[in-house]
């Protein structure tokens, strides 16, 4: 008697509920509502957990018909007792007794569950009811809803209870540990939730329960399991639902346990779940004392991510510099590319050499993103030798890119002397890489000698522009600059403003000669920068003159957008018209033409057409083996 | 597939590296699970997934081996680019799981799962579905990097205003040398998708208080614009009026490029929202500028309103439009009026102008009837304020309590309860209701319920019922015109809905397929009023069509326009607004709103648009002077209804989405100073200020079909798939529930329920929670609902059993005959004939017992013709299918709609064929084309692998599966067996036998031809690896050159290479490095270095493009290299190849070499060269008795021949070389051989019978087999005895045009009919089969062609076939001939 007026004390203090209050109903809880009517217990199990989560008062009655039904599973109807307690934020005392009485144990266990949060002061008198079930589940489900109000005072009840869990009765079994809370409780829920074939339903229990000292219990099972393993996620999500700041405590002292493999767990927990920045230090000073190659690269990947304030670890970082191990050495160079207060050209100067590409790669990139005013002037080419002449073609590229990222003027001639052989080689993919970083260090005035040293023709006369159609008709058309060549002359053109979707009249004008000047160093000749507007409907003429010393047989590549035709020496040597694609390239080509070149000034004329889009034009000389052919201006 | 897909795919096949654990230990004791295990060993993936189902499903609560079960199913099924139903009920139940904590969100196999729930949902048009999943895994996971990733992508995905700052947000942590490997292969992923960070909406920008002009972009060389926003106008007057004079010819769009304003109308916001001082000297110098224009001596009312725009502020200009406000009140146009007054009392300061334009005001407010406003307007002027009212001075109160005297009372209408209902049938008259196509939702028939009357309305009728007691028809205006054949297809109606009112229907109305013009019947009796075709004289738009049913204010009807100069799908359109004089039945005036190409269609909204979508659109909105039009074409504008001036446009986002076709729309709903809108061309609902267009509120997620009514503040809509409750000042939904399978039409809303009918039932939803309240099944008998309406406690639902046609009754005689049927012979005479627009007509096959009848299908409506020579019509029903492919089976008639996606499925119905009632309704998938029938089953498959089998008793799916990898598959019955001939170039062929009951597989066969004289082919090893040996050698150095692909591309790929030491086995790979060139534009997927990641599912690829000429898209030839250094020697003897799976097995190696060097080597000759992957590419085969045929080749383009695969022996043997399978008539195979024709026999391996020069190679499509009798028809005749191989020797004749191009049609006893049509006649040859023998005949009487393709042919059948009946049809007329007596 006397102890079930404390218990009835006691229960009128326990919180009654954890749920939300009632608020209106989610808009998805209609489908929900809908998905109780299904033929699956799982998708059944969702809408009544969802419905009592988001206590959805308009789902009352169906899921209390769904707890009467008798052909209904009895584990599906326990989910609908629960989630009808949720729902209404209470039980009806009236017929509660009849789900603790009920004839099936899942029912009961259920029954018992509610009574974790709900029943009042009757509550009390169910548990005692239940803790006495002939079910052991039934007893542990009454053991937690007893411990919850009970705490440290109901291990006379969960002790027992608790001694040699089964699978079905893990969860409650844990549950009841976790509120009674002693060290007691907490020593048997280690043990049980450590054991594998417990574990998951032990977690289940647990992982709704908010107790710092819960933490260490979870964190304690990470060593030990891959982290692909389904049990690993759920004790990330039960760690979720702790409070935070418990949490980055639970883990400074995991790190701080002297255990290697805890160093290394921690780590990774702090790579993918908490990224606090305050755990960097205490993560750093264990690592000291590491030996294990995956433990420092776990330490190096959780403190060299940008919001772990990476520059107060910059000297671990270069500590690891040298280390033996060559995924090391990558990675503390990607963890100090997050290094913002460092000059990395000079922290990274070393790694270029290394043998390992993977490590030069790592530099190479990491240099690619940090600012080029650290870069050497003038010197960067040096800097950048062994790398330039590697024999792995990523590394080349990647630092062509350093080059071209942080390389200036003052880089350019060394660069030309160091990449020349590559610009005038055979190598497609090696000239244009080379090009492209000469191209961003030339002066201005000098990417023509590297569009030259590739043999392409640099130095144009031009002028336009004619007025063109759909159809290309003023391709067949004869301008006047066709008919004599005078770079003095003007003559009058005509084009048309295309606006609005709407064709005007042509508009007359006067064009005359200008210079042409080839300023990318893929060796186009961009007709639409260098002729008077518009671009659209276009017909222009470009006119280069070479000088070779004496005659001989050339191969010529042409090609352009979106037709040309060249003369040579006043021969017609190629004609080509792309088909005509609205708002796209159309590109014509004409490739490995074999033509002579005398000795002295030869003459190129381009007539060469556009609709819309972009225009240009390109030719270039080789010899038979591909090599460019030398040439210079008259 | 999108781009934004393909990259997820990406993305999800390189996250699966070890994706999913497989469960650590067994997690049951029961037997299906290891049965399961064996199952999937021996390839039968099926029956696993249904044994861990079954498994799953019968253990409650046990949520440990639910988990295991169906991420089981999801390791199996791997991640291949395309869902399938296992990964979608997998994928769904994990996710389930998760949410009662039987599985962590931290795992991958749930990160695979709900990123494939979500991509369903989206496909699906679940958005709100998808968005409430979305939003719950960031909300328990706000911190996982991935968990944000994938809810960004969500949002962009759902086109939600939110997306922006997510992406912004992670732009800004942006880490793509992130030290932790997975983080940095999810910024990988992410890059692409943060440079599209450009395109995202921006978010919705709060509405400007004051001045818009802050907003705005006006164009504004001089800075004008600029000194009128900085300066106040008292000190700027003349700028002011500068900029006012200069706006008639200017735009202005607003910065967020949503849509433009009037110019005028933004000066003048931005100067109301100045205090009355600053406006002073504006107004005099307007005043003195005023009176000094020269004015026309009778300004017309435009001219009038386009002063008062120019001249706001001027005293005198405000007097005359005083003068033409009070007009327009007195000649019943109080919408006009309102306007006109309005302005007044927003620009003038003289009182008595105030008072007389308040006055006025009030008037015009009780005209229109709103009296709400009036009432409130208590609360703003002062009640003791004197006003001019009837000559004299009133006060406020008093003027007020006069109009609102005699105010009607609110109508209490109730909601009735389903049970209440009294249910009237209609039946419609037998006319197509659309005869161009099938409405895309519903049946396209609207009802309303009008002056005691129920008015049914569709394109083609307008019927009439007593709505008392609605038996036959009160009368009806229906349309017969011809269809014009340009136009059969393509369109996706709405509604028609008549205006009605004061007793009079106004429509739009008009001769051809779409309406030109608008029209007028009496309600009572329907007699027609008038008819008005607009013509637009000299305008360069000759015609219009309405686009939306007209709406009734000022006595006029106002409706949009439609103008091209040609075609309606001419890009050069028009889109106007009408007002139409209801007095002189002709447009009072016409106002262009939008023109493709001009500037007001900025965004080339116009120019872009599809007639399906914006014709037979919405009607528009009227509201206190102003006209909302929805456009359904890019854009909402809002009008002023005095005289068409657009006050504004906005531009709304347009999303394409396969959704948006079923897709009703609405005319502009006003709410508040909102006006919510949902055009057809787009799913999305957003809400825009009434007062200057900007956007208030935005939701694409419901993807809006219907907007059914506004309840309270809740907007209630019907979506795809859904029907939700949106939030009206915020369009956010307040509930959301699945809409019921098939909703008929239209839904209703009355009070506080919803009603919606479904096919088989109607239902009442609570409108505020979206609960179903009720259902109650239709009681129409045999009969099915096309469409329904309320009113009172009065149900009316059409049917679809159509009123009888008086000239044709059903059962009766259509001709007298008094002969007794005989078979088919000449001469000819015509017994009957029907007259049937663009049918499609069906007859049984000469085995079925309902041969003596054929089936229509014509403009909607089903019918049964008896056949025989009196002939009659036995039954008669709508169908809402125009176009349908038509089968028999016992003696049902199954019907499955052709060319119409409602959302990745067609309908399937199965008719009893003789009495026409429906048996069942099924969805089947619409990718799947080809029928057939075996048992009592039907099997829909596609070409590659997908099979749906249905219970042809019941409609149910009994089973369905996809075979992997299928490039070909093509199923038979034998009467016996199921068997499947699968070839893919991945397996090459096989000949599987599936169990018909379940669709597992009994037995599986490889088809091996083994006549390749190829060298060195590798050898198969485990698992699709590949394996060649050589001579055991030491070498530091390996290299291996791809020469060709399989597919003849020129590119190579590969997932995996081993190099195998001296005992053959693979070499450790940690040492190694690797060199190739790559695909650049693959980010991490094409790299050398997943050749040896030990990943399967990633590979290496060659370069797709030259990276010099990336646009040319040139591909780089082979060779393609891989050089590996082994890191030091080792003795080798071979390496194994694993071929990447990609589609089309992209890059998989055929022909190769293999050097190996040790340092400062040359590579030398090859150690070892040949063919690594050896596929035959098989390109159709056929079964026949005993055998299976079938042509292919071994090498890209070259060598194809045919084989013929022994069902029993299981042997494969050449055939034909040089050859090509044509087609299969019983068990003879026609092959084409070097312009040779070739007949082989399935089960006669010896038989060969060569059949030209007889028949010429040209015509091979014409012949038909029967039997063992060839016959050919089509153009020259050709009769064979296959027997004997010997071809009929046919009578010459010189004259005669049997051999010219005509009908071949089959007829009874061993004669064919051939009929060539000349002039107005036909001329008949009746060839007897056994003898040759040829008579011929003509027919004077049939001027028509004979249209075979409007007879549906079975597939197994190749002749048209009649017995004592021909049918002649031309596409109008059908026409029956019997023999002449």
């Amino acid at each position: 008697m006397i102890r079930l007026s404390l218990s009835i004390c006691i229960g009128l203090v326990v919180q009654v509920s954890s749920w939300s209050p009632a608020a209106p109903p989610p808009a998805g809880a209609g489908r929900m509502i809908q998905q109780l009517q299904s033929e699956s217990w799982i998708e059944q199990a969702e809408a009544l957990h969802y419905l009592g989560e988001h206590r959805v008062e308009m789902a009352a009655a169906p899921v209390r018909s769904l707890l009467g039904a008798k052909d209904v599973h009895p584990w599906t109807r326990g989910q609908a007792l629960l989630s009808l307690s949720h729902i209404e934020g209470e039980v009806n005392p009236a017929e509660f007794g009849k789900w603790v009485a009920h004839e099936h144990p899942a029912v009961r266990s259920s029954a018992a569950e509610v009574l974790e949060s709900y029943g009042g002061n009757s509550a009390v008198t169910w548990i005692e009811i239940l803790l006495k079930d002939p079910d052991v589940s039934v007893q542990c489900h009454a053991a937690a809803a007893h411990a919850k109000r009970r705490k440290a005072a109901a291990w006379n009840v969960v002790g027992p209870l608790t001694l040699e869990p089964a699978a079905s009765t893990a969860r409650a079994a844990a549950r009841a540990l976790a509120f009674t809370g002693t060290a007691e409780a907490h020593a048997r829920l280690t043990t049980q939730i450590s054991t594998p074939g417990l574990m998951r339903e032990s977690l289940r229990g647990i992982r709704s329960i908010e107790d710092p000292k819960l933490i260490p219990i979870l964190l304690n099972l990470l060593p030990n399991l891959e982290e692909t393993h389904l049990n690993y996620g759920m004790v990330l999500t039960a760690l979720q639902n702790q409070e935070w700041k418990a949490v980055i405590s639970g883990l400074t002292t995991f790190i701080q346990s002297g255990n290697e493999q805890k160093v290394k767990t921690g780590a990774r927990l702090i790579t993918t779940l908490t990224r606090s920045p305050e755990l960097g230090a205490p993560l750093r000073n264990a690592l000291g004392e590491a030996t294990q190659t995956e433990t420092i690269e776990a330490g190096l990947i959780a403190l060299g991510s940008a919001v772990m304030n990476p520059d107060e670890h910059e000297e671990f970082f270069r500590s690891k510099l040298k280390h033996e191990e060559p995924s090391i050495r990558s990675l503390s160079i990607r963890c100090l590319a997050h290094c913002k207060e460092i000059n990395h050209y000079e922290v990274l100067r070393e790694s270029l050499d290394d043998e390992h590409y993977e490590v030069v790669e790592a530099a190479l990139s990491a240099l690619k993103r940090q600012p080029a005013v650290n870069a050497p002037k003038g010197q960067l080419v040096s800097y950048l030798e062994t790398p330039l002449s590697s024999n792995n073609e990523s590394i080349r590229a990647l630092a062509y890119d350093v080059l071209a990222h942080a390389g200036s003027e003052a880089d350019f001639r060394p660069a030309m002397a160091a990449l020349e052989e590559l610009l005038t080689g055979t190598d497609e993919t090696l000239r244009s890489a080379a090009a492209t970083a000469l191209g961003a260090l030339a002066p201005e005035d000098q990417i023509g000698e590297v569009v030259a040293a590739q043999g392409y023709l640099a130095h144009w006369m031009v002028i336009g522009t004619f007025l063109n159609d759909k159809e290309h008709k003023a391709f067949d058309e004869v301008h006047e600059p066709e008919k004599e060549l005078d770079f003095e002359k003007s003559y009058k053109a005509t084009y048309i403003w295309l606006l609005e979707g709407r064709s005007d009249k042509p508009i007359e004008r006067e064009v005359t000669w200008g210079e042409g000047i080839v300023d990318q160093t893929d060796g186009k000749l961009s007709m639409s920068s260098q002729l008077p507007p518009p671009g659209s409907f276009a017909v222009g003429y470009a006119v280069a003159d070479i000088h070779v010393d004496s005659d001989r047989e050339v191969f010529l590549d042409i090609d352009g957008d979106d037709a040309f035709r060249v003369w040579l020496n006043d021969e017609k040597i190629s004609e080509k018209i792309a088909p005509y694609q609205h708002r796209k390239d159309c590109i014509a080509e004409d490739k490995g033409l074999k033509v002579k070149l005398v000795a002295g000034t030869n003459r190129f004329i381009v007539k060469s057409a556009n609709i819309d889009h972009r225009w240009w034009v390109r030719l270039r000389l080789t010899d038979s083996n591909g090599i460019p052919t030398p040439f210079r201006k008259p | 597939m999108s781009q934004s897909m393909r990259s997820l795919l990406c993305f999800l096949l390189l996250l699966s590296a070890n994706t999913f654990a497989a469960p650590e230990e067994v997690p049951t004791s029961d037997p299906r699970w290891a049965k399961a295990q064996s199952s999937y060993k021996a390839g039968s993936k099926g029956e696993g997934h249904r044994l861990l189902i079954a498994l799953a499903d019968s253990h409650p609560g046990e949520l440990g081996l639910a988990v295991a079960c169906y991420s089981k199913i999801l390791e199996v099924e791997g991640q291949p680019l395309k869902s399938n139903p296992w990964i979608d009920l997998a994928a769904d139940r994990l996710m389930a799981l998760e949410q009662f904590g039987a599985i962590s969100a931290n795992t991958k196999v749930l990160h695979s799962a709900v990123s494939r729930v979500i991509d369903k949902a989206l496909l699906e048009g679940r958005h709100l579905e998808a968005r409430a999943t979305s939003d719950r895994f960031l909300g328990k996971n706000p911190n996982d990097l991935y968990w944000r990733i994938r809810h960004a992508y969500n949002y962009r995905r759902m086109d939600l205003l939110d997306t922006l700052p997510l992406y912004q947000k992670l732009k800004e942590e942006y880490d793509p040398d992130h030290p932790h490997p997975p983080t940095r292969e999810l910024w990988a992923w992410m890059q692409p998708e943060l440079k599209a960070i450009e395109q995202l909406p921006s978010p919705i920008y709060p509405l400007p208080k004051g001045t818009p002009l802050l907003l705005m972009e006006p164009d504004d060389p001089d800075g004008y614009w600029r000194i009128v926003l900085d300066r106040s106008p008292a000190d700027v007057p003349t700028m002011v009026d500068r900029v006012a004079a200069l706006s008639a010819t200017q735009i202005v769009p607003w910065a967020d490029q949503t849509g433009l304003t009037d110019p005028l109308r933004a000066l003048d916001l931005h100067l109301q929202s100045k205090a009355p001082l600053e406006l002073r000297a504006l107004r005099k110098l307007q005043n003195d500028l005023f009176e000094r224009e020269r004015l026309p001596t009778a300004p017309s009312e435009k001219e009038l309103l386009a002063l008062s725009r120019r001249f706001a502020w001027s005293a005198t200009m405000q007097e005359k439009l005083l003068a033409l406000a009070n007009t327009a009140l007195w000649t019943g146009r109080p919408e006009s009026a309102l306007r006109s007054f309005q302005e007044l009392l927003d620009h003038t300061e003289d009182p008595e102008l105030r008072g007389s334009a308040q006055t006025g005001f009030w008037t015009a407010l009780r005209l229109i009837g709103a009296v709400a406003e009036i009432e409130a307007s208590a609360d703003v002027v002062d009640p003791g304020k004197t006003y001019p009212w009837m000559g004299r001075a009133a006060k406020a109160a008093e003027i007020r309590g006069e109009l609102l005297k005699n105010r009607s009372a609110p109508l209490n209408s109730v909601a009735p309860t389903l049970e209440s209902l009294r249910q009237h049938v209609l039946q419609l008259p037998p006319v197509s209701p659309w005869p161009t196509d099938t409405p895309a939702v519903g049946f396209g028939i609207d009802l309303q319920v009008s002056g005691g009357q129920v008015l049914a309305s569709g394109r083609n009728l307008l019927v009439s019922y007593d709505a008392e007691n609605p038996g036959a028809p009160l009368w009806s205006q229906l349309q017969r015109h011809p269809v014009e054949l340009h136009r059969r297809t393509g369109y996706h109606p709405g509604y028609f809905r008549p205006l009605i009112s004061n007793g009079v229907i106004y429509t739009r109305w008009g001769l051809h397929s779409l309406p030109d013009g608008v029209a007028a019947f009496m309600l009572a009796g329907g007699k027609p009023l008038w008819a008005y075709a607009y013509e637009r004289g000299s305008s360069p738009f000759s015609k219009g069509v309405p686009m939306g049913d007209p709406t009734v204010a000022d006595g006029s009807l106002f409706y949009l326009q439609w103008h091209t100069p040609g075609d309606v799908t001419d890009r050069n359109r028009t889109i106007s607004l009408i007002n139409f004089d209801l007095q002189k039945h002709q447009p009072r005036w016409s106002a262009d709103l939008a023109s493709s190409g001009k500037a007001m269609d900025t965004a080339g909204s116009i120019q872009k648009s599809t007639p399906q979508n914006t014709l037979y659109g919405n009607s528009v909105t009227v509201h206190r002077g102003a006209v909302y039009c929805n456009t359904n074409a890019g854009m909402i504008i809002r009008c002023d209804i005095r005289d068409g001036q657009v006050d504004w446009t906005h531009n709304y986002r347009r999303k394409n989405s396969s959704l948006v076709s079923e897709n009703l729309g609405t005319r502009p709903i006003i709410s508040g100073n909102n006006v919510i809108c949902m055009p057809r061309d787009d799913g999305r609902i957003f809400a825009l200020d009434q007062r200057t267009g900007l956007l208030v509120w935005d939701n694409p997620l419901v993807v809006g079909t219907e907007a059914i009514g506004v309840c309270g503040d809740l907007l209630i809509v019907r979506g795809a798939g859904v029907m939700a409750g949106l939030d009206v000042h915020t369009g956010k939904a307040r509930w959301f529930s699945p809409s019921p399978e098939g909703v008929l039409g239209r839904a209703l809303l009355i009070e506080n329920s919803v009603y919606v009918g479904s096919g088989s039932q109607l239902i009442r939803m609570d409108a505020a929670t979206g609960k179903v309240l009720e259902q109650r099944p239709w009681s129409l008998g045999n009969a099915r609902p096309l469409a329904f309406t309320l009113k009172g406690n009065q149900l009316f639902v059409i049917s679809d059993s159509p009123a009888p046609d008086r000239r044709h009754d059903l059962g009766k005689p259509l001709a007298r005959v008094d002969t007794p049927p005989r078979a088919l012979g000449l001469p000819l005479k015509r017994t009957w004939q029907l007259n049937r627009s663009n049918a499609r007509i069906a007859i049984p096959p000469a085995s079925s017992t309902l041969k003596e009848s054929a089936y229509i299908l014509s403009g909607g409506i089903l019918e049964s013709i008896d056949l025989s020579p009196s002939g009659s019509i036995n039954w008669r029903r709508f169908v809402d299918a125009h176009k349908a492919q038509l089968s028999f089976f016992d003696d049902k008639l199954l019907l499955v709609e052709n060319g119409r996606n409602r959302r990745g499925f067609s309908r399937a119905v199965a008719f009893s064929a003789k009495s026409g009632r429906i048996l069942w309704e099924s969805m089947v998938p619409a990718s799947l084309g080809n029928p057939l029938f075996f048992e009592s089953k039907l099997m829909y498959h596609d070409r590659r692998g997908k099979m749906v089998v249905l219970d042809l008793t019941t409609g149910e799916t009994i089973w369905q599966r996809t075979l992997d990898e299928g490039d070909l598959v093509d199923p038979h019955w034998d009467g016996k067996q199921l068997h499947v001939f699968h070839a893919s170039s991945w397996h090459g062929p096989h000949l599987l036998v599936l169990d018909p009951a379940t669709g597992n597989t009994v037995t599986r066969d490889s088809v091996r031809v083994t006549t390749t004289s190829a060298p060195n082919i590798a050898k198969p090893v485990d698992d699709g690896w590949l394996e060649v040996r050589f001579p055991e050698r030491t070498a530091s150095w390996i290299r291996l050159a791809a020469l060709s692909e399989v597919n003849g591309q020129g590119w190579a790929s590969a997932a995996e290479l081993h190099v195998l030491d001296e005992e053959g086995n693979p070499l450790p790979r940690d040492e190694w490095t690797i060199e190739a060139n790559h695909e650049r534009n693959n980010g991490l997927r094409a790299l050398p270095r997943n050749l040896i990641d030990g990943d399967p599912l990633t590979w290496w690829h060659s370069p797709w493009k030259d990276p010099e000429k990336p646009r040319i898209g040139k591909i780089i030839p082979h060779p393609h290299f891989i050089h590996v250094n082994l890191g030091k020697n080792y003795k080798i003897s071979g390496f194994r190849y694993l071929p990447a799976k990609i589609n089309n097995n992209n890059g998989m190696i055929r022909d190769y070499e293999f050097h190996s060097r040790e340092n400062h080597q040359d590579w030398g000759t090859p150690v070892a060269a040949g063919i690594l992957v050896n596929r035959l590419r098989v390109h159709r085969n056929y079964f026949g008795p005993r055998a299976v045929f079938f042509d292919a080749r071994n090498y890209p383009g070259k060598d194809q021949a045919v084989f013929r695969y022994d069902l029993e022996k299981k042997t494969t043997e050449l055939v034909e070389t040089q050859a090509q399978l044509l087609s299969m008539h019983g068990p003879y195979a026609l092959i084409t051989s070097q312009n040779k024709l070739i007949l082989r026999r399935s089960d006669d391996s010896s038989y060969r019978f060569e059949l030209t020069p007889q028949i010429n190679h040209g015509h091979h499509g014409h012949i038909v087999i029967e039997g063992d009798r060839l016959a050919m028809g089509r153009h020259k005749i050709a009769i064979a005895d296959l027997k004997t191989k010997q071809f009929l020797e046919l009578p010459e004749s010189p004259g005669s045009r049997r051999d010219q191009n005509g009908i071949f049609v089959k007829i009874p006893d061993g004669h064919f009919l051939k009929i060539v049509h000349h002039g107005n006649k036909q001329e008949l040859s009746l060839i007897n089969s056994a003898t040759g023998t040829i008579t011929e005949g003509t027919i004077d009487s049939q001027t028509e062609r004979f249209t075979e393709d409007r007879f549906l042919k079975t597939s197994s059948q190749q002749l048209l076939s009649f017995d004592r009946t021909l049918l002649f049809y031309d596409n109008s007329t059908l026409s029956a001939w019997v023999t002449a007596d």
